[in-house]
């Protein structure tokens, strides 16, 4: 597992679910990392999270007006 | 497999837009805000070790027009330095071209919550506190055009500010103000607190200020 994944697992879901809040410096000590890393390795992490959602999403969606409204539900954010 | 908490999925169908800021300065702690522009996030300053409020255009809206609205909100706010008024702290881009600035993170309840369990007496006094950053801004050419109870903050000591000036329009000639009518032509604001004249005329700030008036019956 890389040590990007792990950042991402650490502060984006087992954080929430044992219902702690870790900061960037506290996870970039567990790992060794800066906070700087820390910061990237979720930017990267979330956007490929993203982009396999949506290519998964697009897949299996009919049309693009089927596909916009469902991205828009699953993602709060909607579209980009 | 390992199956996800409803927790955690909740979390990833938020974070798969959280903003991530270059460098390791802001770190976006949850949204507590949503609008049609964008959203506000609460966020950490790790160099001033402090909470601020991130406010970032929404990734679903790419419209040019509402980036500038943005921006010049941005530049509103650091121009009119005054106690009711939020103080913008920093403003910059993601690395995905959004603009973001941050600002101080108000906490307390909007104006409507907070007048609905507040005397007559104190309602009064936010009314007043209300129209200071009010009057203030027009002294600078700067008039509000969304001014309602739930673009009001409540401090948890007592101040008052005055937020979301996203639709506000500037001008050092009272002539050109437009009412309620953007530079596209768009009808700007709140229907329930514009004055009467504004969505289809040019109106002047006297009869602006009956959304002060709405406000205010609202507020009391």
């Amino acid at each position: 597992m890389t040590r990007l994944f792990q950042v991402f697992q650490r502060y984006d879901l087992d954080a929430p679910t044992a219902g702690v809040a870790p900061t960037y410096p506290d996870v970039a000590k567990a790992f060794g990392v800066s906070a700087t890393d820390v910061t990237n390795y979720l930017s990267a992490a979330r956007k490929t999270f993203r982009r396999l959602l949506l290519d998964r999403l697009r897949s299996i969606c009919g049309d693009t007006a089927e596909f916009e409204s469902e991205a828009r539900h699953l993602l709060r954010g909607g579209l980009r | 497999m390992t199956w996800l908490s409803d927790a955690a999925v909740d979390r990833l169908r938020d974070v798969a837009d959280w903003p991530v800021p270059a460098g390791n300065r802001y770190e976006i702690i949850e949204p507590i805000a949503r609008g049609g522009m964008g959203t506000v996030y609460r966020a950490r300053d790790h160099e001033l070790d402090r909470q601020v409020a991130f406010k970032v255009l929404s990734a679903s809206v790419s419209s040019p027009d509402l980036a500038a609205c943005m921006e010049q909100e941005a530049r509103i706010l650091a121009r009119l330095e005054h106690p009711g008024i939020v103080p913008v702290y920093d403003v910059g881009r993601l690395d995905d071209g959004r603009l973001f600035y941050v600002m101080k993170l108000v906490q307390g309840p909007r104006l409507d919550e907070h007048a609905a369990r507040r005397p007559l007496a104190d309602r009064l006094r936010c009314f007043t506190r209300i129209c200071e950053p009010v009057a203030f801004a027009h002294a600078h050419g700067v008039v509000h055009r969304d001014l309602k109870p739930e673009n009001v903050m409540v401090g948890r000591f007592g101040e008052v500010l005055v937020m979301d000036w996203g639709a506000a329009q500037v001008s050092q000639d009272i002539s050109d103000f437009r009412g309620q009518i953007s530079d596209s032509d768009v009808v700007v604001g709140t229907r329930a607190y514009m004055a009467p004249v504004s969505p289809v005329s040019r109106a002047s700030t006297a009869r602006r200020s009956r959304s002060s008036s709405a406000t205010s019956r609202s507020a009391i």
